[in-house]
């Protein structure tokens, strides 16, 4: 049982690993712009010249593909990054906090979570900022609630615990025990609600650039990929067929390390 | 419990009216009006100035919120600035195409889901249990729109089974009722197929743990010791129980029924809310998205509300915090 857990992980990972060498490696051996157009060669199947074909305009979809998956993993790693510090802030402070404060933080994550998400996300990518980092960014300030949720819950445990009391009672300072202690306990946490959030953070970019809010042209990610063979897929099938496998691999791929995470993380409360 | 509505309710209405107003403000505070987007920029800039005027907004953002306001409560929403038509005649049409594609998948989704959640939880570890998880890892992982796309390409390109697109035929009229009601089933089939697939994954995938969490559990153990009916324990306590994260997932899920719709939408060009909303923003037809917004709002929110009664009244442990 125990080692299906951690092949879990440890399947995610190696296979995450291979699509980032793909995304950043690759490229510097694949000598090939996704930028560059060839009119006299538009929608060609695969080919020797073009291992996954070209698209409406000549570009090589390989190179694309390469690009597209380092652009949407790029934006999706920032976005949750900036969700997860912000929420253990939040966490903290309304864990450590008495009254108002702490009363505050969590209404507002009520309020916040609350909101359509959906509406907020359209409203911010499609208004507010055509910017892909500025519009993820915000949209990383709405989603941290979660975590913060988890994160207050932990340290209020952790508040009443023997080792926090006698820590304090040692004289050691707040950030010593926060940081040499606290988070080493909450890792685990950490490392899940990222995981989950760069998951859905990367199916939201595909889903945003899909409709024309993500990425702009020329610049592309796996989304805005998908988003130019909607027009003819059958005349462009292999675009379809192509960027959707990396969409699986590499999302079932994180998937899968969440899953691994938590089951790991059971395993050793169970113990 | 008519204290844990009236509270909830109370909640809820907070979370409306903040959303909106911050919402609007977030429309409206943009620098830039809508005009410079619509307008034909070859008319004299008189012409825009009169527009600018018409619809009030060279007012104080203030001024204007508290008129979208005091219109809005009695659901007036004004006219869309694109289209000749009100706002809310406008999401009405959108609407129906929107809600028969997500109350269906949802039905079937959560049927389905829950149903292949519980058997393979029971049959945990078989070959059974592993085709299942590994179904369900590949559908949670796609986006929906993407399984459209393969659906599209199979079924209506290379096959040539279903209509690629619309949500009815050209020659609708003409035909019988019982033909109208099974060409808009033609149309909305694959579109149905692909929201389904990706919601079933979902409660599959969470059903499965949670059923798995009950039958481990304590009470299961006992119950099994005192020779209660297999049948019994599964059906009574544990579904019972495992019910309860199922349904906060419905309504969590919600939001993300309405996104995955927009996508599948678009993907088949249905004429829909997605649509409508996407246009709506990219023109910054300011009624329209502040009417999608404050409808959206209250669906979600309505939802939240729903869910957080049904898991009151399933388990009266469940408090509002």
């Amino acid at each position: 049982m125990k080692i299906r857990k951690i092949d879990n992980l440890r399947f995610g990972l190696a296979v995450l690993v291979l699509i980032v060498v793909f995304a950043f490696v690759l490229p510097v051996f694949y000598r090939v712009s996704p930028y560059e157009q060839d009119l006299s060669n538009p929608l060609s199947a695969p080919s020797i010249d073009h291992p996954m074909g070209t698209d409406m305009y000549g570009r090589d979809l390989m190179a694309r593909i390469m690009k597209g998956t380092a652009n949407t993993l790029m934006v999706s790693f920032l976005a949750s990054l900036v969700s997860l510090i912000i929420g253990i802030i939040a966490g903290v402070i309304s864990g450590f906090s008495r009254g108002i404060i702490s009363e505050l933080v969590m209404r507002l994550a009520d309020v916040l979570l609350g909101f359509p998400k959906l509406v907020m996300i359209l409203l911010i990518s499609g208004i507010l900022s055509r910017d892909i980092f500025v519009s993820f960014f915000l949209l990383a300030c709405l989603s941290w609630m979660e975590t913060a949720r988890i994160i207050r819950g932990e340290i209020k445990v952790i508040k009443e615990s023997l080792l926090y009391k006698s820590l304090v009672a040692a004289g050691l300072s707040f950030p010593k025990v926060l940081l040499g202690y606290i988070f080493p306990l909450l890792r685990g946490k950490f490392l899940v609600s990222f995981t989950l959030s760069f998951a859905s953070f990367i199916l939201i970019e595909i889903s945003l650039s899909f409709l024309g809010l993500g990425y702009a042209s020329p610049e592309p990610s796996l989304g805005t990929l998908l988003r130019q063979a909607r027009y003819d897929p059958a005349g462009s099938y292999w675009i379809v067929i192509f960027t959707g496998l990396i969409i699986i691999i590499l999302v079932s791929a994180v998937n899968f390390i969440a899953d691994g995470i938590k089951d790991s993380l059971e395993e050793n409360v169970s113990r | 419990m008519a204290a844990f509505i009236i509270r909830r309710l109370i909640i809820s209405l907070i979370v409306i009216f903040v959303g909106v107003s911050l919402t609007f403000f977030l429309v409206h505070l943009i620098p830039g009006d809508p005009t410079g987007i619509f307008i034909n920029p070859a008319l004299p800039e008189s012409v825009r100035q009169g527009l600018v005027e018409r619809y009030g907004l060279s007012q104080p953002v203030a001024l204007q919120y508290l008129k979208w306001l005091y219109n809005a409560v009695r659901l007036d929403f004004g006219y869309s600035f694109i289209y000749p038509e009100k706002t809310l005649s406008l999401i009405g049409d959108a609407l129906v195409p929107t809600l028969a594609l997500t109350l269906s998948s949802l039905f079937i989704g959560v049927l389905g889901g829950c149903f292949i959640g519980i058997a393979s939880a029971m049959k945990k570890g078989t070959l059974f249990d592993r085709i299942c998880s590994t179904a369900v890892m590949f559908f949670y992982s796609v986006p929906s729109f993407w399984l459209g796309l393969v659906l599209l390409l199979l079924l209506s390109y290379w096959l040539g089974i279903f209509p690629s697109s619309q949500i009815r035929s050209i020659h609708h009229e003409h035909l019988s009722f019982v033909g109208k009601v099974f060409d808009y089933i033609i149309h909305l089939l694959l579109p149905v197929t692909t929201l389904s697939l990706t919601l079933m994954a979902s409660f599959a995938k969470y059903t499965r743990e949670s059923m798995i969490n009950a039958l481990s559990s304590s009470y299961t153990i006992g119950a099994i010791s005192r020779g209660i009916d297999k049948r019994k324990i599964i059906f009574k306590y544990c579904f019972k129980n495992s019910l309860i994260p199922v349904i906060n997932l419905i309504g969590t899920a919600v939001p993300f029924i309405i996104g995955g719709a927009i996508t599948v939408e678009v993907v088949f060009s249905l004429p829909g809310m997605g649509r409508l909303i996407v246009s709506s923003i990219l023109s910054r037809d300011y009624p329209v998205v502040m009417g999608i917004a404050t409808l959206m709002f209250f669906f979600v929110v309505f939802f939240n509300m729903l869910v957080d009664i049904i898991s009151h009244i399933i388990d009266p442990r469940v408090q509002l915090q």
